[in-house]
Parts: C-alpha cells; structure tokens; sequence
C-alpha cells in the first residue's frame, strides 16, 4: 500500500483513521512544499486553511463509518489546499477508504486546479461583464426611443399645424420647406418605433416551446394576406419539421422573409420557396425568392440595424426587418445567413434547434467516461450500482 | 363648496407637463360636441393639489374627468393615478392616461391602478385629433358620469 501510493502519477497521500499521514508521494509533496519527514505522522489538517479545520475534521471523520467506500470531495463547491508558505490554492480531492489489518487508511488523490478555477473565474466575469453590457444596451435603446418620440411628435405634429393652417400664407418655398420636415419627422418617427420594436426583442427561457415550423409560415402567411393577394405570389413548401422556439418570433421571422421577397421582386409574381434540410441535430430553414438579389459584397451587410441598399425612392422601409430576423435567430442559439447569386434571387437560411432538444436529455447522452469531474464520477457510481 | 358648471360645461384637468402638448390638446379640444375647459397642470404634486383644491387652486372646480400623461416630473402618472383611487372623495372621478407609451407593461400597470382608460397618443396630428374627438364624444356623449 504504502509502494502504490509511492509510485502514482498524481499527487496522493495515505491518512491512517486518526487524521494522520502515513505516506505522501513526491508530487504531493511538491504541491504542498514539505519534505517527507515534516509531513508524515502530521495531521492532515495541517495541509487546509485553518478556518476549515474542525468542519475538515468532522468530514474526515464521518466519512470512515459512511457506507460508499469513495468519494470526491467538494463536489459543488471549491476546496481549498495550503501550502507550507501559507499560500491556498484550489484542488480537486478523490478519496477512497482501504481496510487493512492495521485498520482502515484513507488514500487520497489530488489535483490542483488553479488553473481550471481561474480560467471558469475569468470566463464567469466576462460573462457577467456581456449580461451586463447587453442589459444597458436594451435599456438605452429603450429609453431612446421612448424619448426620443416625445420632442419627434411635437415637430411633426406643429409643422403639420403649421401646414394646415398657414399653406396659403406662404410662398411656394415656404410650403416646400414645410413638407420636408414633415416628411423627415415621418420617416424618423418610423426609425424610431423600429428601434423600439428591435430593442424590444427579448424573451425569457421559459416562453420557449415546441412549435411546428409550418404553423409559424401559416401564421406569418395570414398576417400578410393583403400583400400576398395583390401580388397573388406563389408560395409553396416542403415538409416542415417541429422545432424548439418563441412561437411569436419565428411568425415574425417567416414574416418578414416572406414580406422582404415579395417586395424585392422585379418579376411579375414573386415565387417563395420554403424548405428544411438537416444539418447534424440542427434543423436548417431556407427561404427562397425569384427577387432581385444582394450583390455578393452585401450579403453581411444586410443583416445590420438600418442598413439600406435602396434609396427611399426605389424601395421603401427603414432597413430593419433582417436585422430582426438575425436577432430572432440568434436568441433561439442559431445562425443567419444570406445567399445570392447573378438573377437567381435571394436564399436567407436560418438554424434552429429541433423541439426535442432540452437540457435533461442532452446531459443523458453524454459519455459515462468523460473526463475526471466529480459529477461524472458520481453519475457513473449511481449507473453501476442502479 | 364645489364650483360647479351649471351650464353644461365639462371641466377636464390634463396632467401634462409638455407645454406644446397642452397646447395641441387644447387645439384638438376646439372642435369638440360638447363645451369643455381645459385646466392643464404640468406635474403630479400639482394634480393633487387642484383635484384636493388646496394651496393656489382653492377654487378649482371638481374636473369632469382627467386626462394623466404617465412621464411627469417628481410624482410619474402612476403614482398620481394610485393616489386618486384610493381617495374615496376622487375615486370615481375617470381617469384616462394619454401618453406616448404603448408599453404592454405601462398599460398592464395603469389598468392594475384602476385607470379607467389608457390612451396612447398617436404621432400624427390628424390621428390625434380623430383620438381627442373619440374621447370627447364617447366620454361626455356616450358614456353617464357620476354626480360630482
């Protein structure tokens, strides 16, 4: 016993029942910066900071007349080792209880996962750090826009008063002056409660369900009924599968996809194509149009907030509608993305995740054997034994 | 003592503290069915004071009803809205709010106070002259106020 713990590549000691060490092999020892002499018959609380002392010495002592033979220790939560210098650092502790004639030993195995800990801490402040700064971000659009409208309206509504009362007091160019601002109040306030729609774009988990694709399409279909009759576009689709998303959202996707095609069709009748292709356990949804394309080096632009490649006069709108649909993509974990090639039209794909993709059985897949985390360990030790 | 209009006259009190605001209501108003006057108050603490007649408003007459913009200064719309409903004496005096705001949980909020009516000021001039005329026709013509 005292060889095998001698020779193991990771850092590990035998404790006898007492609390005290028998043996520590030359990593552990490295790791905690003692010599062989000043750790052995020492107490192993010498090698934990002090204020966990007796809760450390409870444990140890509980876990000599517990039933499971091992265990991690810390499992949930961080462990903290101490150095002779009296630094502490973070390790991960696997313990196992060995009967011998000279009574029951404890040997345990240690790894020190500063590293690990310190790169979970980094990842979990600048996670933070995002959560944050896309909070403010939705705030301050928010607020803009809300107040923004405020002053908006007064300039319209008193250059339209002005308009209405006083056209025959003014000159030509006066009455020409007047419409310009009027029309730049329009178009802003239009600016404005896209804005306002974009930044409100936000759901919780929880209003995530399972929603058949093709219901979405018939939804956003019968929203554009008016639009889709004057043009009689021909709309047809494939097979649609049931995916996991905000029911709401994905009408207002296929929405403006399909609103965005029929406006952006020279030919006599716009024709829309709608399929779904599988792409691992991923769900790909493309939307296809006889519209007049993107050029190749506007295909990323398109997607940006107000981003416009016509002027007012050739097509009218803001340039908001795949900017939202990008939002909407992304928020349900997914991908957008356009294609488009000379008179071929206009292909915008998008991922999403199939409906029965939720948490629980997602962990059920994962390998039993993968690596060395306590979670794992425990699910392994509850397989074998159920 | 209440100074009441015994001719017929609506008072209306608008809480609104945007100067060109009140002006534009006032315009809409003069087309109206029914005679109003237009008491306007550019804060919360204001309202208050008029609909409880105290301070430079002793002799302000109980208003018809009130028209509650929900962004004011100091005291918001909401909590002016609270105050009024759950004052026995002003309760039943309605309350419409008129604001810029259509925002589901502004309207949710304002309904939870006991607003009688939550009315979101539309952009265009035209549109909001057709609001203020709906309001006026379906309030003093349609709808039965309590007694004062």
């Amino acid at each position: 016993m005292h060889l095998a713990v001698g020779t193991y590549a990771t850092a590990s000691m035998m404790v006898n029942e007492d609390g005290r060490i028998v043996r520590a092999n030359s990593d552990a020892l490295d790791m905690f910066g003692y010599t062989n002499d000043e750790l052995e018959g020492q107490l192993v609380e010498v090698l934990i900071p002090s204020a966990t002392h007796t809760a450390h010495r409870d444990l140890r002592r509980n876990f000599l007349v517990e039933d499971k033979p091992k265990r991690m220790m810390g499992v949930g939560r961080v462990v903290y080792g101490r150095r002779k210098n009296g630094t502490e650092f973070p390790i991960e502790v696997g313990l196992s209880r060995v009967a011998t004639t000279d009574g029951p030993f404890v040997v345990c195995a240690l790894i020190d996962i500063s590293a690990r800990v310190a790169a979970s801490t980094s990842l979990e402040i600048r996670t933070r750090e995002l959560e944050r700064s896309n909070a403010e971000l939705q705030q301050f659009a928010y607020v803009a826009s809300h107040d923004l409208q405020e002053p908006l309206r007064m300039v319209s509504s008193f250059c339209e008063l002005l308009k209405d009362n006083y056209s025959d007091k003014l000159d030509d160019d006066g009455v020409e002056f007047i419409e310009f601002a009027v029309n730049g109040a329009r178009r802003m306030k239009q600016l404005i409660n896209d804005l306002l729609d974009y930044s409100r774009l936000q759901f919780s988990d929880d209003s995530m369900s399972s929603v058949p694709v093709e219901d979405a399409l018939s939804e956003a279909m019968y929203n554009l009924t008016s639009v889709i009759q004057d043009c009689r576009a021909d709309i047809q689709w494939t097979s649609l599968p049931t995916v996991r998303g905000n029911r709401a959202h994905l009408v207002r996707l296929f929405q403006n996809l399909i609103s965005n095609a029929i406006k952006f069709c020279a030919a006599p009748v716009p024709r829309i194509r709608i399929s779904a292709d599988q792409d691992g356990a991923n769900w790909i949804i493309s939307v296809k149009d006889n519209g007049i394309g993107i050029d190749a080096d506007q295909l990323d632009h398109v997607f940006g907030v107000f981003q416009r490649l016509h002027t007012h006069d050739e097509y009218q709108g803001t340039g908001i509608g795949l900017a939202i649909c990008k939002r909407i993509a992304e928020s349900h974990g997914g991908t957008i993305w356009a294609q488009s090639g000379n008179g071929q039209g206009t292909t915008i794909s998008f991922t999403m995740l199939p409906a029965e993709a939720s948490a629980e059985p997602l962990l059920d897949m994962e390998p039993i054997s993968s690596g060395s985390s306590g979670a794992n360990l425990e699910n392994s030790n509850a397989r074998a034994s159920g | 003592m209440r100074a009441q209009a015994v001719d017929g006259t609506i008072d209306i009190l608008l809480v609104e503290d945007n100067p060109g605001d009140v002006r534009l209501t006032k315009e809409a108003l003069k087309f109206a069915k029914v005679t109003n006057r237009l008491h306007a108050v550019s804060d919360g603490e204001a309202a208050l004071k008029f609909l409880m007649q105290r301070g430079e408003y002793v002799d302000a007459p109980r208003p018809h009803i009130v028209l509650l913009d929900l962004n004011l200064p100091r005291k918001n719309g909401n909590e002016i809205l609270k105050e009024i409903k759950t004052d026995k004496s002003l309760r039943n005096i309605p309350v419409i709010i008129l604001t810029t705001s259509n925002d589901p949980n502004d309207v949710a909020q304002s309904y939870n106070h006991y607003a009688n009516c939550y009315v979101c000021k539309p952009m265009e001039l035209s549109v909001f002259h057709e609001v203020v005329r709906k309001i006026d026709e379906f309030w003093f013509t349609v709808a039965r106020l309590p007694m004062a």
